[in-house]
């Protein structure tokens, strides 16, 4: 049995007075995508910060692809691909060389031959000498995905990641976390779109106000949400 | 990676995207220029001769432009350069003295295009013998400056106002390295020997700055949104 993918105990976070995150217990399983659903001002978007090293709970033990947090956050940031709301790309930079750099940071070993096999795999092959800047939404949706593939991470960090994708980006990304999953990675995957979540998600956690109101399997907690929609 | 690795490819990077959009030093070169300028209308430099006062204006461009530099090195939360090299699996503080060299060769072009201005301008010269001072002087200041300037921007970019912010903080920390740099400035252009003081006080101030850096970049960094 491998280590979990995720293992957070009583995690919190308060930004001022307000409490983002009132002590998550959860765990995130290999070969298994976790998918964290809730409102608006939930706290999803601080809870995959944290898990990307980008910000600090202020309580709790977290432990993020077999590393300990804030301890190992280098380590950590090697094993992880992480998709938030920027794409993360110099907007300057063409899209082939905006990845290149991010190659480099990751030392990723035969950058050209993988960033052309991911801009191909997300139909990105013909723009991507074009500079980002001049991309639309869902492109640079894509482009996101394409860097947080990029070094074959373990574990998939997605904040809302079929924003502004059509309906082959989400068919592409939908089979992606499938197939990441399948090699045994796992993926938490941050989302309002209930789709998403019936079509990659083994495992549903739903958060309100910052804390965790249901963790079940992502079918079950898809058919309490859309119960109480109705009631 | 190791260190020296993550540190090269920071630098070579934030190189390459600045050769691209040329928009750090363009903002660098204008603030230079239109102070320098601006100081030229108000001061007339032929009649108040007095060297202080010139040296004064040097690097009251400098700080100004180097304050602009430095802000924009390190800029916003949601910046998409920011955060994806904080993503990236490399100490915060190779990061830090990547983006501190980087933003060091920035302000020292741009320093480097503000001299023939400033000499032009305020009718001025500079003794040949006090050029390899006035060099080493304005590289430890400039490297001082540019530590502390994306320090405290990590710090201060996600603070509403963050850029006034930086400034106000910046100068009053400067301000004692500053003094020691501006009278040996003056002295040089007076034609005087200004001696070893003005640069061993910058150094040990860039030993300061550069030393919170690589300690504190890891928490400065940290929790910009
Ligand atoms: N940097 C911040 N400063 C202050 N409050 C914040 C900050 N980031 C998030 N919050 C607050 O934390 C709560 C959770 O936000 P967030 O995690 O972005 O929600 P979600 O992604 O689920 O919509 C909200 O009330 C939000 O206002
Ligand atoms: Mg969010």
């Amino acid at each position: 049995m491998s280590a979990p993918a995720v293992s957070a105990r009583g995690l919190a976070k308060r930004f001022g007075p307000r409490e983002a995150l009132r002590g998550l217990t959860f765990d995130a399983e290999p070969g298994r995508c976790l998918a964290v659903v809730g409102h608006n001002g939930s706290g999803k978007t601080t809870l995959l910060r944290i898990l990307a090293t980008l910000s600090r709970a202020d309580a709790g033990e977290l432990s993020v692809a077999g590393r300990s947090l804030p301890k190992e956050s280098v380590a950590v940031r090697a094993r992880i691909g992480v998709v938030l709301d920027d794409a993360l790309l110099p907007s300057d930079l063409s899209l082939a060389e905006g990845l290149r750099m991010h190659a480099d940071l990751h030392g990723v070993p035969s950058p050209e031959a993988r960033i052309a096999e991911l801009c191909e795999r997300f139909g990105l092959a013909p723009r991507q000498d074009d500079p980002v800047r001049t991309f639309s939404r869902g492109m640079l949706q894509r482009a996101a995905l394409c860097r947080a593939l990029l070094h074959a991470p373990e574990l998939l960090l997605l904040d809302e990641p079929s924003n502004g994708l059509d309906a082959s980006g989400t068919a592409l990304l939908d089979a992606e976390i499938r197939a990441h999953c399948a090699r045994g990675g796992a993926a938490v995957l941050v989302t309002h779109d209930l789709e998403r979540v019936a079509a990659c998600a083994d495992r549903a956690l739903h958060l309100r106000s910052g804390r965790i109101d249901a963790d079940g399997p992502a079918a079950d907690v898809i058919r309490a949400l859309r119960g109480g929609a109705a009631a | 990676m190791t260190g020296w690795r993550a540190f090269s490819t920071v630098v070579r990077w934030d190189v390459a995207r600045e050769m691209r959009r040329r928009s750090t030093l363009a903002a660098m070169a204008a603030t230079a220029l239109v102070v320098l300028f601006v100081l030229s209308f108000a001061v007339d430099a032929r009649r108040a001769d007095d060297p202080r006062i010139r040296a004064g204006l040097l690097w009251v461009t400098w700080i100004l432009a180097g304050a602009v530099g430095a802000e924009r090195a390190f800029r916003g939360g949601r910046d998409a350069m920011t955060d994806g090299f904080l993503l990236a699996p490399i100490p915060r503080a190779s990061l830090f003295w990547g983006r501190t060299v980087s933003t060091f060769l920035f302000t020292t072009a741009m320093s480097a295009l503000s001299i023939p201005v400033f000499l032009v301008l305020f009718d001025a010269s500079v003794p040949s013998a006090g050029l390899a001072w006035l060099a080493a002087v304005s590289l430890l200041a400039l490297l001082g400056m540019s530590a502390l300037g994306v320090l405290l921007a990590s710090m201060t970019s996600s603070v509403r106002g963050g850029d006034v912010l930086l400034r106000l903080l910046m100068l009053p920390v400067l301000l004692p390295a500053v003094a020691a740099a501006v009278t040996g400035t003056g002295q040089l252009l007076g034609g005087q020997d200004p001696g070893i003081r003005p640069a061993a006080l910058l150094l040990a101030f860039d030993l300061t700055f550069l030393g919170a850096g690589h300690l504190l970049f890891d928490h400065a960094a940290e929790d910009r949104t």
